[in-house]
């Protein structure tokens, strides 16, 4: 079953580097759609675009802060916002008329993004045993391991999404020459910590899963404590920076990640 | 000593479950909890217990236990299973008294796949993440994340005591052969056509199914969205029902990941989420599509059904 949803994750990193070569993914007005009489969808693009991201992400911590009875969670994606709602408590029209108020109260698209967020600096091991396809993608972006590992570790990254599996974060956008579709094969299983690539995007597995990108290195950092009080550690809206390490780093790190640490330095965003 | 359950064998897929975790999804992690909710809320009628405790969910085929340190309560519902105590057969939706060193003895399903057994008091495996549901692939809740097996010793709450002997009509919901749905978030990706012959098309369930999603074919042609549309990976929902790449259906159920790229052609309502999760392998399935406004009447219906849930005692 795994594998027939998982599926499902190749084909929308196709589809998100075929629709990067448009241009425009932000509705006008964001768009309702059902998921079910407990679930309501609201829309604010077409595909991965950082305008579109940004508002989802606004609009969400916004919900957070509205107390409407019923709403049971909120989950902001990649260009969208569920609503799980118990329809017994709140009715889904009545749902509909108190968002389409939010909605209307200010330019989503224009906000500037949610207080509270925080810049991870993340230490990664690139390349040899740890990320063994790092090779191969520097090779296909024209550039040494190096070099690779330099431009990925340069710049900020923010979390756009975290989902499909628990603690599983989405990260974007690199540079165009990170544009390496994902692999033709499906890889049956990279550890926890693994840090992929593919379509310009990074992927921070929390949970050993299978893949179909390239692992190009892998973090001690634990995303997914569920004996902590924050079981989760990173959030949607997050920004992260990866700080190459060295092995004699890694294996001191994961001692100490091991111990119930987190090995990742934390900077509130103003 | 408190009161235990030890696990003597273990069919497939058994786990702890509740009405399972929310507030997590925003971190990647689905709902979980047990696949027939409604049998939670009869195994509690039934022994005048709270209906949020944990629960043993079995798959398919139950196990054989043994009650340790004291006497237990307990109950049998969901999916029907050939069941003895001490040898003598027992009748399934039913409550018993386990006095200590009573085995029971838990065999397939006869109708439906998902069995609960309730124990008075509750499991009381430590909760995480705020329920006691295991999740398997997040490997958290239940016992120590995963299945049960043989060798297991699973400490049962306090039992402030309560009836037993008692028998439920259960709620009716394990056959038939229509499932209730709405159209979904990606209703529009599909033509008129391909939406009327989803809900003409009789699909079979397959033997792919688990606490993630329930696959199902079909002799009837693959439907096809329209191939000039495609979906980003979107959030996802217990009941979605997914046309996967090879154009059959996919209802993704209490363990599913997160979000998916697949396009959704409808959502099947929560009032018959424990219908469709009692399914069995090569089992004949129409959709049926109604509005949401049905859908919510449905739910209301049924959720009067569970306030009242003590009328089917007897």
């Amino acid at each position: 079953m795994f594998f027939v949803l998982y599926r499902s994750g190749i084909r929308h990193a196709y589809i998100i580097r075929c629709r990067l070569m448009t241009t425009s993914f932000a509705y006008k007005n964001p768009i309702f759609r059902n998921a079910g009489e407990g679930g309501l969808i609201v829309e604010f693009g077409t595909s991965l675009d950082e305008k579109v991201n940004n508002a989802v992400i606004v609009f969400e911590a916004a919900l957070r802060e509205l107390t409407l009875k019923g709403i049971i969670e909120t989950m902001p994606t990649i260009k969208s916002v569920l609503i799980r709602f118990n329809p017994l408590i709140l009715s889904p029209s009545s749902l509909r008329e108190n968002l389409l108020k939010i909605i209307e109260s200010r330019n989503w698209l224009e906000a500037d993004p949610p207080k509270g967020r925080t810049l991870w600096h993340i230490p990664v091991l690139y390349g040899k045993d740890f990320g063994p396809d790092l090779a191969e993608f520097a090779d296909l972006m024209g550039m040494s391991e190096d070099a690779a590992i330099k431009s990925h570790s340069n710049g900020r990254q923010r979390i756009y999404m975290i989902g499909f599996a628990p603690g599983q974060a989405y990260l974007g956008l690199l540079g165009p020459e990170w544009d390496i579709p994902r692999l033709p094969r499906v890889n049956p299983g990279v550890p926890a910590g693994s840090i992929m690539a593919a379509v310009r995007q990074t992927c921070i597995y929390a949970t050993p899963n299978p893949t179909g990108w390239r692992v190009i290195g892998r973090t001690p950092f634990r995303g997914f404590v569920p004996e902590s009080k924050v079981p989760f550690k990173l959030s949607a809206g997050d920004e992260v920076l990866f700080v190459p390490i060295t092995v004699s780093d890694y294996k001191r790190l994961e001692y100490r990640a091991g111990n119930g640490t987190c090995v990742a330095v934390k900077e509130s965003l103003p | 000593m408190s009161g235990m359950l030890k696990v003597l064998s273990s069919g497939l897929g058994m786990t702890v479950q509740d009405y399972g975790r929310s507030g997590w999804l925003r971190y990647g992690l689905s709902e979980s909890g047990a696949m027939d909710k409604i049998a939670l809320a009869e195994g509690a009628a039934l022994l005048g217990d709270d209906p949020t405790s944990a629960v043993i969910e079995m798959f398919m085929i139950g196990g054989k236990f043994e009650a340790e340190g004291r006497s237990l309560r307990i109950a049998l519902t969901g999916a029907p299973m050939q069941t003895k105590i001490n040898g003598t057969p027992a009748a399934w939706n039913s409550s018993y008294l386990l006095e200590e060193g009573d085995r029971l003895e838990i065999g397939k399903a006869v109708a439906g796949i998902y069995g609960y057994l309730r124990v008075g008091g509750g499991i009381n495996t430590p909760p995480q993440l705020r329920s006691r549901a295991t999740h398997l692939r997040a490997g958290i809740g239940g016992f120590m994340g995963r299945q049960l097996k043989a060798g297991d010793r699973i400490t049962i709450g306090d039992d402030p005591g309560g009836p037993v002997g008692k028998t439920i009509t259960a709620i009716e919901r394990i056959g038939g052969s229509t499932v209730r749905a709405m159209w979904g978030a990606q209703s529009h990706m599909f033509e008129q056509a391909e939406r009327q012959r989803f809900q003409n098309t009789s699909f079979r369930i397959t033997t792919k199914i688990d606490r993630m999603g329930i696959c199902l074919t079909s002799d009837a042609d693959p439907i096809r969205a329209m191939d000039h549309l495609s979906v980003v990976s979107d959030a996802v929902v217990h009941g979605d029902v997914q046309i996967s790449g090879d154009g059959r259906p996919v209802v993704l159920m209490a363990d599913r990941p997160t979000t998916g790229g697949y396009p959704r052609i409808g959502n099947v309502i929560i009032a018959d989420l424990s219908r469709m999760a009692q399914f069995a392998p090569g089992q004949e399935i129409f959709f049926k599509i109604i509005s949401e406004g049905e859908a919510v009447n449905v739910l209301v219906k049924q959720a009067e059904d569970i306030q009242f849930i003590n009328k089917r005692i007897s």
